[in-house]
């Protein structure tokens, strides 16, 4: 199982992938963006899981199951953590693509749970 | 005739026997049919009521083993009525266009459909509203806040897709 560091990097690689090669303002990009910020905060979480309760996920539904029972989660983070789940799942298997909009609101509700995951990353 | 008499009372036994068997297994049958169907709590209670008017015709003391046993069915089917919380909640929402019942692999789930998901404080709402859900009825496996963009195709994903609330 990764460490709480190795998801740390995991997800600060997928940020500077985010911000350096894709643009909310190309509609080409919008589901790969929804995709790539559901993962950063994907790995947010768990590494949050390991550093403060040494939790491991194997899938999805296990991990939706911690969130919600381990006690280290707000509802803010809960409800958009769920969202950006369920625009990437939409984002993947929808017949419509992202727009712009939510590509951009997607990107901003990984950047503030991380901000309040670990506050520490944005000082 | 000693014999005979008593030949007559076996074969009646035998024969109560075999009723209550087949009571037995038209119960059971009836009963597995019924759980695995997808009936609504509406139509479900109209199923009983049949049941009980036809059982009734056919055995009058059989009357209340049968009102107990659909007494039991409905105590069962009550937390199906989930669906109605979910509609009183999207009826007290301007910008919810639809919500779905959605199965798949025996899991049920539901989608509510926004006019506009980039609303922040809506899209959390909803999403809290969907948590709290989870927590009140046990049957419900997933949730899923979407809107009327990101939400088109997702049909064939799902084993069935019941609408249950359409705004007017």
């Amino acid at each position: 199982m990764p460490t709480a560091q190795e998801h740390k990097k995991k997800y600060q690689d997928n940020k500077e992938v985010l911000n350096s090669v894709f643009d909310c303002n190309n509609k080409l990009h919008c589901n790969w963006i929804v995709t790539i910020s559901f993962y950063i905060s994907l790995h947010i979480i768990e590494a949050k899981l390991a550093k403060e309760q040494n939790l491991h996920s194997r899938d999805h539904k296990q991990r939706d199951e911690m969130i919600e029972n381990c006690g280290l989660f707000s509802r803010n983070v809960k409800s958009k953590y769920k969202q950006l789940k369920s625009n990437c799942w939409s984002a993947r298997y929808s017949k419509n693509d992202m727009a712009p909009t939510i590509a951009n609101q997607m990107k901003r509700f990984a950047e503030e749970i991380e901000a309040e995951v670990f506050p520490e990353q944005n000082k | 005739m000693k014999v005979i008499k008593k030949n007559e009372e076996l074969s009646g036994s035998n024969f109560d026997r075999f009723r209550t068997a087949m009571v037995e297994v038209r119960f059971s049958s009836a009963r597995s049919d019924i759980e695995n169907s997808n009936a609504s709590a509406q139509e479900y209670k109209m199923l009983s009521l049949d049941l009980m008017d036809e059982v009734t015709k056919e055995n009058g003391d059989n009357k209340n083993s049968v009102s107990n046993i659909v007494e039991k069915w409905v105590t069962r089917l009550k937390p199906r009525y989930w669906q109605e919380d979910l509609v009183e909640f999207c009826q007290s929402k301007d910008d919810i266009v639809m919500a779905y019942e959605v199965r798949k692999d025996n899991e049920q789930a539901f989608i509510i459909v926004m006019d506009d998901s980039t609303i922040d404080e809506n899209v959390l709402q909803y999403n809290d509203f969907g948590f709290e859900m989870l927590k009140k009825y046990v049957e419900i496996n997933d949730f899923m806040v979407l809107d009327v963009i990101t939400c088109s195709g997702i049909e064939y994903m799902f084993d069935e897709v019941n609408t249950i609330y359409k705004r007017g």
